[in-house]
């Protein structure tokens, strides 16, 4: 325990005839004058002996020195020119004679009010205990003494101050005895002189905040214990934390106080080698909650930790001074401190104690024996059981996330350990930070088919989040694969909770919804980015929700700008989110509120405005050539399926998954007349989004319009808010009479708890699709070929709402010639890439592939390799049986292309690929590159020229004379230098690049990267200002 | 909304979401998907037909070689034509075949493994090889045209050939056949016997550039040899693989060669010591009820035919004549599974052999036979076809020529016949030949009298029907028989 209990001496009659030790009381004021005569008042009653008081006044302008001369005389009174804080005002005091002629210094707070015997107490306390340098009083409210504020403090490892108090605890006792702590507050605090000589003054650099930390703390270095004395009491109006002085501490600025002065004693009191130790865990955890409050934006917090160590390093030679005066007194190691500090982990176990306490009731019926029988029945304790609903009703939210830190130790085995993740979906992160950095910063698309449609914000989020977990993108890929589940939980947690203000339904609907079998399946299949939909789906309806009601939410600007940041933060993601915020849309239009609608439609509308702005480059990309991925293929036309909001095979997608849809109409049922209307809206959602799933997986919809995942994450939402309103309705019903709503009611909260702990051990035992690896055995024969030359990947298979085989993530599209239907993407080397995310697949280039597929299916030619050797295509790969058979003979009859002898994949090697970049003499090439025709192409030979090799900003290379072809689709801001000149690009093969490319040395750059820098540097400006705009504020 | 009205909308969506997912899911059912880009482009810019042929035709000391293209259709083809070898893949030479003509191109046949590789643009081409053995003794000088490749020595073979060539001391006759259109990883040869005196090989080609591997497997009469271990072909080599060297005495000697990594293509070359060679591509599937017609033949035909399956068939041999249908050997006969047999008939005149097995098995079979001059022909059984392209087997204008056409079907079928020559179309007008059901018919007399290298387009315009053309030399002993290639549907000229 943080605080121990010290033995004290029993009094003897030698003792009681000494002398009594003198006291100073150094009373500092500043703008108290509210509570300063209550403060003197106290003084004056005091029974101890030999006090004495010298004021110091900070400064005040509020009458307080008056007060002071006239209560003590001017003598009495240090007049400071200026407010010098708590440690100035205490060395200005000490500089009296009588302090140096006092046993004990009492330094005090002009908003304090001793009981008539504190002094006496605790110089008692003092001097019945040996080697007591410091010694505080029990604290207790000013205005209601009954509640305790201080009985001695501790801190953490890392400096952050710890009270053994609850909030508002009343005082009955409990903490009726001494305790030795390791800091006593500065509001009253009596020194003993040894101390105070030994250890020195409170640092004025630390004022307002927690010098008295650092001074007990070198107090205890010095080898003086600190105490709390209970006897002694003392009322505190905590006037500065609570603002209440006029030019006092700013209460926003807590936290910097705090944090610089914790880091400050740590550095001046902690040995070296615990520095060691503790300074890099200490930057962690600084860093960790520094990401934590930007991430949920709460910047000024951020900031004043940044300020903070930025303040620490500005003034590390004085601390560093201060550090060697602390260590010359010190007489005991850190470990003697540290005994008085509170253990990692103080509030988890905090929590577990509570629990325990109701568990281990079980044991005391033994007293019992000894009551009569009558009584014994009366005192019947309730069973573990109902202690266990006891205490998960009690902290439904604290229940639900140990709950959930047990699932997901044993739902994320797959996931632990330093080997890198593979399978399902999953796309691969670039090997460090920068890589999604460059991409997001880059003029023109580095992946794939190339292009100049812009990166996706969301590519920033990913470095930053890279570079925060220790410059790892696998670490980031795997804390994103964890965290995001539970933050899409916690979302529809705070959905339900904004409609019901109850915690239980809002858990069971988080919980419903963090297990259903969309979050499962995007989880099991490595989706992310469908992952951050999930997230960001819940908050956005809440978002909607609160624009359509009839109450108009405070601070509109914030409200509009907080809605459409959201949303682009889905865009950046998955721009198929808007389809799901468009259907909530439409249905909170159908079925209006009483009132708010026109207000609905104008934050709807203006979310939209201010998310496609944060995300205008992509924006502004779709209006002039390939634009945002708004759909997607992923997930299979099953109907049944999708009804219990499983877009494909995972874990999770069972038969137990129906307890959803099931549970939402039941809890539809129940929704009360409040929420009536609430509840119609998302029985509407859930309907349209599971039609509009089946529609789009089975290929009803257009493309823009088709995206099965976003349409089913709808329907998931909607459905998990239902049963958030029916569970609530379910609590509600005992104030009513029996009757179906019971018997429903009692059948949701059966269903749903049923439903959590099957599928919650499902989620436990089953198997994900990602994994270490998880692709197939024969990847490496594509993955290790040519070692560094870039070539892409076309992966092929029959129609289906899957991906492709590790690593070739979702398909394009699909579609058919002569018969056969096919589902196809084209990937780097590399398979599928997260630097892809919130992109789309289209252009000319990808018309070209569709072109030369066409051909290739249709039996018309048996030269596909050369038709998509401008491409740069080197392998196609499917899956082993996923092929259809008809495909299967073409690609056969392919004459340039090789089967590659594997199992699990069907691999077919080009024979005909060009390099991503190259030059070359042979006419053949020169004339076939200035055709669209398809008929030159598929007549060339096999490349030979030179490969033109990536450098920073372009390629480059040397030239036989001839021809340069790049396999980038066609943008006209590319150039090749050659000696000196820049020559101008064409279209090649109808949509990628070529140049006139001289003999010698070339290189080919990329001249637009400018309008780029002017887009993210916009960008940055839009997002610094929508965060900023709807920053939280700090919390006191 | 009350609880009741509430409980009726959950029913009525209840119903919908049923009834409505059921329709969805099992009357609707998923579309069908959007057509690519391209996918009905015929003759755009998105149109790029192409193809390539393989000729595993082989060769010897002295022997040449030609393969002849035929372009039938309305638009010149551009070709590419490379030979390979053990040694590797030569240079290509690119040539263009006007439209309606042939072309015919030299190439290198002085090895055993000897192979070419056709590949064509903008249109579809039929080829098919001639080979010719000169008749002159091992080591004499060749008469014909020099050879590119260096002559082979020690074992004629490349990789992985398993036996040694031991060439007759006089090779003699023209072998000729079809070539492939596609490689694969099964081929069946049923032509093969390696009795005293007949010399058999299995030609491997592998177009591809990454190394082929596969196995080849003799079946012979009553047991079936392995040629040992897998044979690893390099991308864009050939090799021969002699049969002698695993199977020695058996009448019937049918390969099977099994790609285990890659894809080849594999034919059949016999060489008779006395005079005569047969050259047979190998077929990728087998075929039902196969019917060869034959003609030009000094009457002696065996039927050599490979049963593959894991079950022993019974069948008979047909013969089809001009009046119709005649059973030249009950259908009581029985092979044993994944075994081979030959039968032999005499023919009176001109027809075809049909061997028919009992519950539709499926063989690969061959027709072998002698021309009145002497050599040996062989092609091997297609599937009927609508609309045949055949390339001459002969080596000179002034042989004789003739076109066998068969039809198995019901109906009659009428096949105009039209000669394509180097310089386009004969001139003589189309001949037209009705073939009753069940009958085979040669062409007319007179039909590419001087014009013998013209290749046929025969073209039904009713049922399917089998074609085959025959070429005897008048000079010397050299007699061919080469099968017709069907042609695709979309390239069957119009009228």
């Amino acid at each position: 325990m943080a605080h121990a209990s010290t033995t004290t001496a029993q009094p003897d009659a030698t003792e009681t005839r000494r002398k009594e030790p003198s006291v100073l009381v150094v009373l500092v004021a500043h703008d108290g004058l509210p509570w300063l005569r209550e403060c003197l008042r106290s003084l004056s009653r005091q029974t101890h002996p030999r006090l004495g008081i010298v004021a110091v006044d900070n400064a005040s302008d509020d009458g307080s020195r008056d007060l002071l001369e006239q209560a003590l005389g001017p003598d009495r009174v240090i007049a400071l020119p200026r407010n010098a804080g708590l440690p100035g005002a205490v060395q200005a005091g000490l500089k009296v004679d009588a302090a140096e002629r006092a046993d004990y210094l009492l330094i005090l707070h002009d908003d304090t009010a001793l009981d008539p015997e504190a002094v006496a107490r605790m110089v008692e306390a003092a001097e019945r205990v040996d080697g007591v340098g410091v010694v505080g009083p029990k604290v207790l409210d000013w205005e209601d003494p009954r509640v305790l504020r201080e009985v001695g403090q501790s801190t953490d490892g890392f400096g952050y101050p710890y009270s053994p108090l609850e909030e508002d605890e009343i005082d009955h006792g409990q903490y009726d005895r001494v305790r030795e702590v390791l800091f006593v507050s500065s509001a009253a605090m009596l020194v003993s002189r040894a101390a105070w000589k030994r250890a020195g003054v409170p640092d004025e650099r630390l004022d307002p905040y927690l010098e008295d930390l650092d001074f007990c703390w070198r107090a205890r270095l010095a080898g003086f214990r600190v105490l709390m004395s209970p006897q002694a009491k003392a009322r505190h109006r905590s006037a500065a934390i609570r603002g209440e002085r006029r030019d006092g501490v700013r209460v926003d600025r807590q936290r910097l106080y705090a944090e610089r002065a914790s880091l400050a004693a740590m550095l001046k009191n902690y040995g070296l080698l615990t520095l060691l130790w503790i300074l890099p865990l200490y930057t962690v955890q600084a860093l960790g909650k520094t990401v934590v409050w930007a991430v949920t934006r709460r910047f000024e917090e951020a900031w004043q930790v940044v300020v903070a160590l930025l303040w620490n390093v500005a003034h590390l030679p004085g601390t560093i001074r201060r550090r060697i005066r602390a260590q010359a007194v010190r007489s005991v190691p850190d470990r003697a401190v540290r005994r008085y500090m509170a253990p990692a982990g103080l509030r988890l176990r905090r929590w577990a104690d509570t629990a325990g306490a109701l568990f281990r009731r079980t044991e005391e019926p033994a007293l019992d024996e000894e009551r009569p029988v009558d009584e014994q029945e009366e005192l019947v304790l309730p069973t573990l059981g109902a202690r266990t609903m006891s205490l998960a009703r009690a902290h439904p939210v604290a229940t639900a996330w140990a709950a959930f830190a047990v699932l997901a130790f044993l739902a994320y085995r797959p996931l632990w350990g330093h080997a890198p993740l593979t399978g399902g979906a999953l796309p691969s992160f670039p090997a460090a930070p920068t890589g999604f950095f460059h991409e997001f910063l880059s003029g023109y698309r580095t992946t794939v088919l190339g292009g100049a449609d812009p990166a996706s914000p969301a590519l920033g989020m990913l470095g930053l989040t890279s570079a925060v977990t220790f410059a790892s993108t696998a670490v980031a890929q795997k804390l994103l694969l964890m965290a995001l589940p539970p933050l899409a939980a916690r979302a529809m947690y705070r959905l339900v909770l904004r409609r019901t203000n109850e915690r239980i339904p809002a858990v069971a609907a988080g919980a419903v919804y963090g297990l259903s079998a969309t979050v499962l399946w995007a989880l099991s299949e490595g989706r992310i980015a469908a992952l951050a939909a999930l997230v960001v789906l819940p908050s956005l309806v809440d978002r909607l929700e609160r624009g359509f009601s009839p109450n108009r939410p405070g601070r509109p600007l914030r409200f509009l700008v907080d809605a459409g940041l959201v949303l682009a933060v889905g865009l950046a993601f998955f721009p198929g989110v808007i389809l799901a915020f468009a259907l909530f849309a439409v249905a909170c239009l159908l079925v209006p509120s009483r009132r708010g609608e026109a207000r609905g439609v104008g934050i709807v509308a203006g979310a939209v405005v201010v998310g496609l702005a944060l995300a205008f480059p992509m924006v502004l990309a779709s209006f002039g050539g390939p634009g945002p991925a708004l759909h997607s293929t992923a997930g299979r036309a099953d109907f049944a399926s999708l009804v219990r909001l499983s877009p494909g095979p995972a874990t999770g997608s069972w038969s137990v998954a129906w307890f959803v849809p099931v549970a939402a109409l039941v809890s539809f049922t129940l929704a009360d007349r409040e929420r009536r209307r609430t509840g119609l809206r998302l029985l509407l959602v859930s309907v349209a989004g599971v039609t509009l799933a089946w529609l789009s997986a089975a290929g009803y919809l257009s493309a823009p319009l088709s995206n099965p995942t976003a349409y089913l994450a709808a329907a998931a939402v909607a459905d998990c808010a239902l049963i958030g309103l029916g569970v609530t309705a379910a609590i509600e019903m005992g104030r009513r009479a029996f009757g179906y709503r019971q018997l429903a009611g009692i059948g949701v909260s059966a269903l749903v708890a049923g439903g959590l702990v099957l599928q919650a051990v499902e989620a436990a035992t089953g198997g994900w699709a990602i994994g270490t690896n998880q692709e197939s055995p024969s990847w490496p024969l594509v993955a290790s070929a040519d070692p560094g030359s870039d070539f892409r990947v076309l992966w092929l298979g029959g129609p289906s709402g899957d991906p492709f085989p590790a690593p070739g993530g979702d398909a394009i599209t699909e579609g058919s010639a002569s018969g056969i239907t096919l589902r196809y993407t084209v990937t780097d080397r590399n398979g599928a890439s997260a630097l892809d995310t919130g992109r789309g697949f289209t252009g000319d280039g990808y018309r070209y592939l569709e072109r030369s597929l066409s051909q290739i299916l249709s039996g018309n030619t048996t030269h596909g390799g050369a038709l998509l050797g401008p491409l740069g295509v080197e392998f196609l790969v499917a899956g082993d049986g996923d092929l259809p058979r008809e495909a299967r003979l073409r690609l056969d009859a392919q004459v340039d292309m090789d089967l590659v002898p594997t199992s699990g994949l069907v691999i077919y090697r080009n024979e005909r690929v060009y390099p991503q970049a190259g030059a070359t003499s042979q006419r053949d090439f020169a004339a076939a590159s200035g055709s669209t025709d398809l008929l030159p192409v598929a007549t060339l030979p096999k490349f030979d020229g030179s490969t033109l090799p990536p450098v920073a900003g372009g390629f480059q290379g040397d030239s036989p004379g001839g021809v340069a072809l790049l396999a980038r689709q066609f943008d006209g801001a590319w150039r090749l230098r050659s000696g000196g000149h820049d020559l101008l690009p064409a279209r090649s093969f109808g949509w990628a690049t070529r140049f006139r490319a001289p003999p010698g040395p070339v290189q080919i750059t990329y001249a637009g990267q400018g309008t780029r820098d002017l887009e993210v540097a916009l960008l940055a400006a839009l997002w610094l200002a929508a965060l900023w705009i709807t920053r939280k504020p700090v919390r006191r | 909304m009350r609880s009741r009205s509430a409980l009726l909308t959950v029913v009525v969506v209840v119903a919908l979401l049923a009834g409505g997912g059921w329709v969805l899911q099992h009357q609707a059912g998923p579309k069908q998907a959007r057509a690519l880009d391209g996918a009905d482009s015929v003759g755009g810019a998105d149109d790029a037909p192409s193809g390539a042929w393989y000729c595993p035709h082989g060769g010897g000391k002295g022997w040449t070689g030609q393969v002849a293209i035929t372009n039938p259709g309305d638009t010149d083809v551009t070709v590419r034509v490379a030979s390979m070898s053990h040694r590797g893949l030569q240079p290509a030479t690119t040539l263009t075949v006007r439209a309606h003509s042939r072309t015919e191109v030299d190439v290198p046949a002085g090895q055993r493994e000897a192979s070419t590789e056709i590949e064509y643009f903008g249109g579809w081409v039929a080829a098919g090889w001639v080979v010719s053995a000169p008749g002159t003794p091992a080591g004499a000088p060749s008469p014909g045209p020099a050879s590119p490749t260096p002559e082979p020595t020690g074992t004629g073979g490349g990789t992985g050939e398993s036996g040694s060539p031991s060439q007759p001391a006089v090779e003699e006759g023209v072998g000729a056949d079809p070539c492939a259109n596609g490689a694969g990883r099964t081929w069946y040869l049923p032509d093969g016997s390696t009795i005293q005196g007949q010399e058999d090989y299995v030609i491997v080609m592998n177009p591809f550039a990454s190394e082929a591997s596969f196995q080849v497997s003799f079946v012979a009469e009553a047991r079936v040899v392995a040629a040992p271990g897998e044979i690893t072909v390099p991308g864009g080599q050939s090799v021969a693989i002699h049969a002698n060297k695993d199977d020695l005495g058996d009448q019937t000697v049918a390969a099977v060669v099994t790609a285990g990594i890659g894809r080849v293509v594999a034919a059949s070359l016999g060489i008779d010591d006395a005079g005569g060679v047969r050259s047979d591509i190998g077929v990728p599937t087998l075929v039902g009820d196969p019917v060869i017609p034959g003609a030009g033949d000094a009457g002696g035909t065996e039927i050599p035919f490979l049963n593959p399956s894991k079950s022993g068939i019974t069948y008979g041999v047909d013969f089809l004549g001009a009046d119709g249908r005649h059973l030249a050997l009950p259908h009581t006969q029985k092979v044993g599974p994944n075994a081979s047999r030959t039968e032999t008939l005499t023919a009176t005149g001109p027809g075809a052999v049909s061997l028919v097995a009992s519950g539709g098995a499926k063989v690969a079979a061959a027709r072998r036979t002698l021309g009145i001059r002497g050599d040996e022909g062989s092609t091997t059984a297609f599937a009927p076809a609508h609309a045949w392209l055949l390339t001459s087997p002969a080596t000179d204008n002034s042989d004789s020529t003739e076109v066998a056409l068969a039809n198995t079907g019901a109906s009659p079928v009428t096949v105009t016949l039209t000669g394509i020559t180097d310089a386009g179309p004969l001139a003589s007008a189309p001949v037209t030949v009705t073939v009753p059901p069940d009958s085979s018919v040669p062409s007319p007399a007179g039909f590419l009298e001087g014009t013998a290298l013209a290749s046929v387009l025969a073209v039904s315009d009713g049922g399917p029907f089998t074609a085959v053309m025959t070429a005897t030399s008048k000079t010397r002993s050299a007699y061919a028989v080469g099968a017709g290639v069907p042609i695709p549907p979309q390239w069957v000229p119009a009228g």
